[in-house]
């Protein structure tokens, strides 16, 4: 078998730190010999370039990615705050100062009939008697239909 | 053996005789700075750590410790002082993105002739894949392949495993190499 050295292998040789079976590979493949002297020559040139080279200043920006999320964040939560604010109906002040209702004030304003006779109530003259006598709680014994009347007192 | 201890002095392991302040300061500053500004990318902020570092020397210094290693302490230090600053800065970086270089800078020609070899786009690549590399990564890189450290010396000075450093050390090369190939 005569499989080629991984670059790990390679690295590894480089260190002087080889297996025995990556040691006998290499004593005998004249490619991962090669391939072990490019490693070597580029780790030289960028050790080089970095010891050496005129360091580049690196141009910093905010980055979009990181930025994006948090300007989206910011716009939601202010959209929210003045849909909050602004879209709420304003309350009439009477309104607001009034004392709240119960359902017991409610009911009572449903069904009181104390000032019935002051409320101007539009109602024809054919059913004048009928809408009396229910006021009353009555029963109506005007009908011209006596069948319709037996339970008139 | 004269020629091996002058090749240790050299690489700042061993500082024969050496021991004033201001002789320290004139052959590890500039190489302190540069380590900085490997580790941090940003000549300002190294500028400020190595200033952290020398006052360390200098504190360090009042104490008489003939047979201390002043070349490997500084870059010790100097690698622990960059990983706080980076810390502490942390935000800044989250929220910054490096993504240009300064084309002047790159487009300026190596001063030896291995540099030399490289083009502009080369260089741009190394230092752009360098600029991307995690921060152990290129702690690691920095001091096996620009300071010269073995694997062990490297694992002493982060505190680290030497099977991790490897493990960091190889991602890092194969970062760098495939940053290297490309579009050649």
């Amino acid at each position: 078998m005569n499989r080629h050295l991984g670059e790990r292998a390679l690295l590894r040789a480089l260190e002087g730190e080889s297996r025995a079976r990556e040691r006998e590979h290499l004593a005998s493949c004249a490619t991962c010999v090669g391939r072990r002297a490019q490693l070597a020559l580029e780790l030289r040139r960028i050790g080089t370039e970095l010891r050496e080279g005129p360091a580049p200043r690196l141009i910093e920006r905010p980055s979009a990615i990181r930025w994006m999320p948090a300007v989206l964040g910011a716009g939601a939560a202010a959209g929210l705050l003045v849909w909050t604010v602004l879209g709420r109906a304003p309350i009439p002040a009477q309104v607001a100062d009034a004392e709240p209702l119960s359902l017991d004030n409610v009911t009572a304003a449903l069904f009181a009939t104390d000032e019935i006779d002051d409320v101007a109530m539009p109602v024809r003259g054919s059913e004048f008697v009928e809408v009396q006598a229910a006021l009353r709680g009555e029963w109506p014994c005007a009908s011209p239909d006596p069948w319709l009347d037996r339970d008139c007192s | 053996m004269v020629a091996a201890a002058l090749t240790m002095a050299h690489r700042g392991f061993v500082d024969p005789g050496v021991l004033d302040y201001d002789d320290l300061y004139r052959a590890h500053h500039a190489r302190v700075l540069r380590v900085c500004r490997l580790l941090l990318g940003d000549p300002d902020e190294a500028e400020d750590v190595g200033q952290e570092v020398f006052v360390k020397l200098f504190r360090a210094c009042q104490t008489p410790r003939p047979d201390m290693a002043w070349g490997p302490w500084l870059t010790r230090v100097a690698a622990h002082a960059c990983r706080d600053r980076r810390r502490s800065r942390w935000w800044r970086r989250w929220w910054m993105a490096a993504d240009e270089l300064d084309e002047g800078a790159v487009a300026a020609p190596g001063r030896t002739p291995e540099g030399e070899v490289l083009g502009a786009e080369q260089r741009r690549r190394i230092w752009r894949a360098f600029d991307r590399l995690a921060t152990r990564q290129r702690e690691v890189f920095v001091l096996r392949h620009v300071e010269g450290w073995s694997t062990q010396d490297v694992a002493d000075a982060l505190g680290l495993e030497t099977g991790s450093v490897k493990r960091h050390l190889f991602r890092a090369v194969r970062h760098m190499r495939a940053a290297l190939s490309e579009g050649s």
